[in-house]
């Protein structure tokens, strides 16, 4: 079960471990900030049958650290970040190569009440599992933006499934976001 | 903490890789220098602040993975 390339993750979400391939386990150059002593860490699904923009960033080195991640532009299309390049560079991100991006989601029981941090995305080049979180140092975007869903009420449908109907596509495997710059 | 007093053009050293130079001061206000590796991230305190507090914030789950299902299926359903 444990072949030499596989580990078994802990999470408080899969108790029992989850085994992850050694070559997913993602590398962080430059640590999430106010956690830097935790580099590894590992992309998990929360739901594996819906095709959903949410995933888990689970550390390998603490089972209890996690971090709630979502797709960035299937909630705000235009959402674009300029990579510089010392980023690109300890990222061994070549001009032609793509990275996908992430925003850090605090979640609250209430989706409505819940915010992603637009100002410090993740960023991780997919060819060599390299990542950084980034900070963009203008008033653009906001460290605690809610998502663009109506308040849920018992019989209106909320903008997040229309949204949801117009990017049907995206999911899981939809890892090909270009970077911006 | 320690406090050093520099004048204009003289540095400072942290570690081997890090250096820092007073540029220039005009009134209340000193340009800084920063020569540090790619992989020590600079950034003005407050933005630093801003990020870590969200960071903290977000990892301070207290979501179990019903709750967390429930949240994240609720308004995708078709």
């Amino acid at each position: 079960m444990n072949g030499e390339n596989e580990i078994l993750v802990r999470s408080i979400y899969y108790p029992d471990g989850v085994t992850v391939e050694k070559s997913k386990i993602i590398e962080f150059v430059k640590p999430i900030l106010g956690f830097n002593s935790y580099k590894k860490f590992c992309i998990l699904n929360i739901n594996k049958e819906e095709n959903i923009p949410f995933f888990i960033l689970q550390s390998i080195e603490d089972e209890k650290l996690c971090f709630i991640i979502a797709d960035p532009n299937f909630f705000f299309k235009d959402y674009s970040i300029p990579i510089l390049e010392e980023e690109k560079e300890i990222l061994c991100l070549s001009a032609k190569e793509k990275a996908i991006i992430f925003v850090i989601m605090t979640a609250c029981p209430d989706l409505y009440l819940s915010t992603v941090n637009l100002k410090g995305p993740i960023i991780i080049n997919t060819k060599n599992n390299k990542a950084i979180q980034t900070v963009l140092n203008n008033d653009m975007y906001s460290a605690k933006q809610k998502l663009p869903i109506v308040k849920n009420s018992s019989d209106s449908r909320s903008d997040l499934q229309r949204v949801s109907k117009l990017t049907d596509s995206i999911g899981v495997e939809n890892k090909n976001k270009s970077d911006m710059l | 903490m320690l406090i050093l007093a520099r004048k204009t053009g003289e540095s400072i050293k942290i570690g081997d890789a890090i250096t820092i130079e007073i540029i220039s001061v005009t009134g209340n206000t000193v340009r800084i220098g920063i020569d540090a590796p790619k992989e020590v991230g600079i950034l003005r305190k407050e933005l630093y602040d801003v990020i870590e507090n969200e960071n903290v914030n977000a990892s301070n789950l207290n979501l179990d993975f019903e709750d967390l299902s429930k949240l994240i299926k609720k308004p995708l359903k078709k």
